[in-house]
């Protein structure tokens, strides 16, 4: 691989996972860090992975940990404007809320963010 | 009253049915009676989502939020908080889980203060798939190194950057990288760090699981500065998710020809192993890891030879951390200069620190070096649960030292933390309150040393031992006059003679604390008593007679049956069934039962 097409690379995954411009789009990733996986991430991740093959323009991937490991389970949405909103102390039911109002709906859960960020 | 107020309160379905009609209806009455009208709005709001602990009201213009606010709280709100300007701290969301305090809506200031660059993609990609860590500019640096800078300039970069060693010692990195290179010899060896062993420590664990690819690609370009082909990663096997994705991250970037030959279509080679270490604590010491590496038992052997001289097979051989690794390509990327812009005159850049103890946010935090302690614990850790008091900060695990409270305000460095006793060590920061013993601590973690030191050299085998014995035998309350007077000569033999780092800082626990809590040694030592009620052979719990309502609630919890008594009769514990535990502390209303 050279520079050039290792930039190319890049940017071909960045449009097609991070950039999107549908504003349907959403990339979820759940922590999957040790402290996550024993608060309960997995069936969280479980989750997710069904909204997302049920519905369009929806991407989950698990991630690791984000350090605020008192509210793992923690899942972020990011829409495709580029707003991040993360969750934390997540169950399934609670998943599936945010699953339904957030990601097909359109409306964050204002109840359980633990945090909001620009990227 | 300084500027006019807004109160927002509540009207969605369930907070009305949990009477918040009533309580805005309360509020104007109060408010009115005050003749504050017209500087105070009460305004009704639809749901804010928070029905659970309805009904729910904020305050503007601090946007202090209110929970479960009742008809009577009503006259103290406009009393204490409009017009005396204090917050209401009863009436406050407290985390069920935490029992941490949230004043605002969405306080939780944790992100805020940070500046993650070694932790930048830690929970946000997908550590199983090197293709989001190249969306994130992954091997980039790796990429521009090869064609662009010599060895030279890359050691120079590293060189400015001012990036010191994350595992503990803080040694200069570029200086380590450019002595390797110099070291005669064809044959080298990059050796990544990650036999984390602190207790409470998981700094390294957190980023080899969330952004393997960072170290691989720091170890690359590590390999390609000092003239190495061969990187391996020394990790211990308990930290199994870590391993896993390490494992995975090496095969992908294999597969994608960013590890192995001709690399960036250069001549570069450079490939990485995995050598999974079985746990014990003196392996994370440099020359204990080298030679666990070659297959042999664990030991330390003296330095010099350093490993930059001789290392690995007797070659040449660069040992960075984790930490120090996952700094290196944001460094090449946006340069030394940028790197340097955080930190202050001696440690540049950030730490990771993983807070754990009594502390509202438990986690992993990545701050700039020279933030202050205060600011760790309460801006950022959420402050000490309950209400405590802070007592002291424990840094460095077992080769470091407490931070007493009224040293709170000391800058986080290197340079600030030895000279206050303690080390910057890995990045352990476990925060203690009063209710913690500082014998009891430093017992705790010389009983780690003592059972991790691998034997080899006698002031750490037999010292260590030595001192927790001592140790034992104040918290059991047959301390001698003379024990703390011996506790620190031995403490300080042990020291200077130690053939390695892991008994070079054994006695540190042991020392500082010495230092800033001699009374609370004293307490056990002379007046028997641990003053935090931690050892229970000495502490006593007792019933103030005076206070006593005798109701019984205390004898109802008691686990040990140690509490006689009966209605209207003052209730007595019985010291010899009492098992110290506390519960009756907890459960009495009237504050009537003491240590």
């Amino acid at each position: 691989m050279t520079l050039q097409e290792l930039d190319q690379l890049k940017h071909e995954i960045l449009s097609e996972r991070f950039t999107g411009q549908d504003e349907k789009c959403y990339r979820v990733t759940v922590g999957m860090g040790t402290c996550g996986i024993k608060a309960g991430a997995a069936r969280i991740l479980e989750e997710l992975k069904n909204t997302a093959a049920a519905n369009d323009g929806i991407m989950v991937a698990p991630a690791g940990c984000l350090g605020l490991c008192s509210f793992e389970p923690i899942i972020e949405i990011r829409s495709a404007g580029g707003q991040v909103y993360t969750y934390g102390s997540m169950t399934p039911e609670k998943v599936r809320k945010i699953a339904a109002e957030h990601i097909l709906g359109g409306r964050p859960v204002e109840e359980w963010i633990i945090a909001t960020r620009e990227v | 009253m300084a500027q006019s107020s807004h109160i927002l309160i509540c009207r969605g379905t369930a907070c009305v049915s949990s009477e918040s009609r009533e309580v805005q209806n309360e509020l104007e009455t109060q408010i009115k009676r005050r003749g504050l009208e017209d500087q105070v709005r009460v305004v009704h709001t639809g749901c804010f989502g928070f029905c659970a602990r309805g009904p729910v009201m904020v305050v503007l213009p601090q946007g202090t939020l209110y929970c479960e606010v009742r008809v009577e709280d009503a006259g103290e709100i406009v009393e204490r908080h409009i017009l005396g300007g204090e917050i209401v701290e009863r009436l406050l969301y407290r985390d069920p889980k935490t029992e941490r305090i949230a004043e605002k809506m969405k306080d939780i200031d944790f992100f805020g203060k940070q500046v993650r660059i070694a932790l930048r993609n830690c929970g946000r990609i997908n550590p199983d798939d090197i293709d989001e860590y190249i969306a994130m500019d992954g091997y980039k640096a790796l990429g521009t190194v090869l064609t662009q800078h010599t060895p030279e300039e890359v050691i120079n970069i590293i060189k400015k950057s001012g990036l010191r060693g994350r595992g503990g010692g803080g040694f200069p990195t570029g200086l380590k990288w450019e002595l390797t290179r110099k070291s005669p010899g064809d044959v080298k060896y990059v050796i990544c760090n990650a036999d984390e062993g602190d207790p409470g420590a998981f700094m390294d664990r957190s980023i080899l699981e969330g952004d393997p690819h960072s170290v691989l690609e720091a170890m690359a370009i590590a390999g390609y500065a000092i003239g190495a082909g061969q990187g391996f990663i020394y990790v211990r096997a308990e930290y199994a998710i870590a391993v896993d994705r390490l494992t995975t991250a090496i095969k992908q970037a294999r597969e994608k020809g960013l590890l192995g030959n001709r690399l960036f279509e250069t001549g570069f080679e450079f490939d990485i192993d995995l050598r999974l270490g079985a746990g014990a604590f003196v392996c994370g010491e440099e020359t204990a890891l080298i030679t666990s590496i070659e297959g042999n038992r664990g030991e330390p052997r003296p330095r010099p030879p350093f490993p930059a001289q001789a290392g690995l097979w007797g070659r040449p051989t660069l040992i960075n951390n984790v930490e120090t690794l996952a700094n290196v390509p944001v460094i090449i990327l946006k340069g030394p200069e940028w790197f340097a812009g955080f930190g202050t005159e001696k440690s540049k850049g950030t730490k990771v620190f993983s807070i754990a103890g009594k502390i509202g946010n438990t986690g992993l935090i990545e701050v700039p070096m020279g933030i202050t302690l205060k600011q760790i614990i309460y801006d950022i850790g959420g402050g000490i649960p309950e209400g405590k008091e802070f007592k002291a900060a424990q840094t460095g695990g077992p080769s470091g030292g407490c931070i007493p409270s009224d040293l709170i305000d000391i800058s986080i460095e290197y340079d600030t933390l030895l000279e206050a006793g303690s080390m910057m060590g890995s990045g352990g920061l476990i925060i203690l309150d009063e209710n913690d013993c500082m014998v009891d601590i430093s017992k705790f973690y010389l009983e780690f040393t003592c059972d991790e030191s691998c034997g080899k050299c006698t002031p750490c085998r037999v010292g260590t031992k030595r001192m927790l014995e001592i140790l034992e035998r104040i918290t059991e309350g047959k301390g001698r006059a003379e024990d703390l007077d011996v506790l620190r000569e031995l403490g300080h033999g042990i020291k200077e003679t130690s053939l390695c780092g892991l008994g070079q800082s054994a006695p540190n626990p042991v020392l500082s604390t010495l230092r800033y809590f001699e009374d609370e040694y004293k307490a056990h030592v002379i007046d028997k008593v641990c003053p935090a009620g931690v050892c229970k052979k000495l502490s006593r719990i007792r019933i103030i007679p005076e206070e006593c309502k005798a109701c019984g609630a205390c004898a109802r919890v008691c686990p040990a049956g140690a509490i006689k008594g009966k209605p209207r009769e003052i209730h007595e514990i019985d010291p010899e069934k009492c098992i110290k535990c506390g519960e009756c502390i907890e459960k009495c209303c009237f504050k009537a039962i003491k240590r």
